[in-house]
């Protein structure tokens, strides 16, 4: 199970002004992963003390593997000139 | 033996179809592939096993601009949002519904289960939506 490795997104407005992006969210990964791991301690202590905190870890593999799942995510929307476009490989 | 196989043997026997184009044949019925044989025609269709996506199409146009839909679901994505749900604490469950039945979807979150969705999967493998009108075409169906 991969994250995805890159993730492109075009927006066009109806006057044909827009941006693209092309991400390549494999070099976020280890950075996420640094604040991850810092987080996770905060969050364990959090979540012995609250339990709205325990909610949030609990949640945290569900969301982990939701991210994992991105890849292949393709949505493709056009109206006129207005393009929305967003992709995860 | 399969009667497929069979008939695949009997038309190389009567050199309808050359030893190769038996062998392709053989490994496709191996490979689980839909072969069907008819008189002199072989028809091979590979079989896809469990879809992957849920891809859903809209061509149409309004005022002459085309409107254009194109989006692709990995299924695992939805199976992993159930899960997701699944975690959601349950007061949060009734705020959702609401939102949910404000915009015109009467839904409730907490009846979606992993299995149920399961099952849906599988019944999508075979379905396919078409709907063809004047001014637009939408198209829903796993691959």
């Amino acid at each position: 199970m991969m994250p995805p490795i890159w993730m492109r997104i075009k927006i066009r407005g109806e006057d044909g002004k827009g941006f693209g992006l092309w991400l390549p969210l494999i070099l976020f990964w280890p950075v996420v992963l640094l604040f991850g791991i810092i987080g996770m301690v905060f969050l364990v202590v959090a979540s012995l003390l609250s339990r709205k905190a325990r909610v949030i870890t609990r949640s945290i593999p569900a969301m982990l593997i939701t991210i994992c799942r991105l890849r292949g995510l393709k949505v493709d929307i056009q109206d006129g000139n207005e393009v929305v476009y967003l992709e995860f490989a | 033996m399969s009667k497929d196989r069979s008939q695949i043997l009997r038309m190389l026997k009567e050199g309808k179809i050359s030893v190769e184009e038996a062998e392709e044949l053989l490994d496709a019925i191996g490979d689980s592939e839909d072969v069907k044989v008819e008189d002199n025609r072989v028809t091979v269709t590979k079989s896809s096993g469990s879809p992957k996506y849920l891809r859903v199409q809209i061509d149409s146009e309004e005022d002459g601009k085309p409107e254009k839909v194109n989006v692709r679901v990995p299924l695992q994505l939805l199976r992993a949002g159930v899960k997701l749900a699944s975690v959601l604490p349950h007061d949060s469950h009734g705020k959702v519904s609401h939102a949910l039945h404000e915009k015109g979807f009467d839904f409730d979150l907490s009846n979606i289960k992993s299995d149920d969705l399961d099952s849906l999967i599988e019944a999508l493998t075979d379905m396919s939506i078409d709907i063809d009108s004047d001014d637009s075409k939408v198209k829903v169906f796993c691959e």
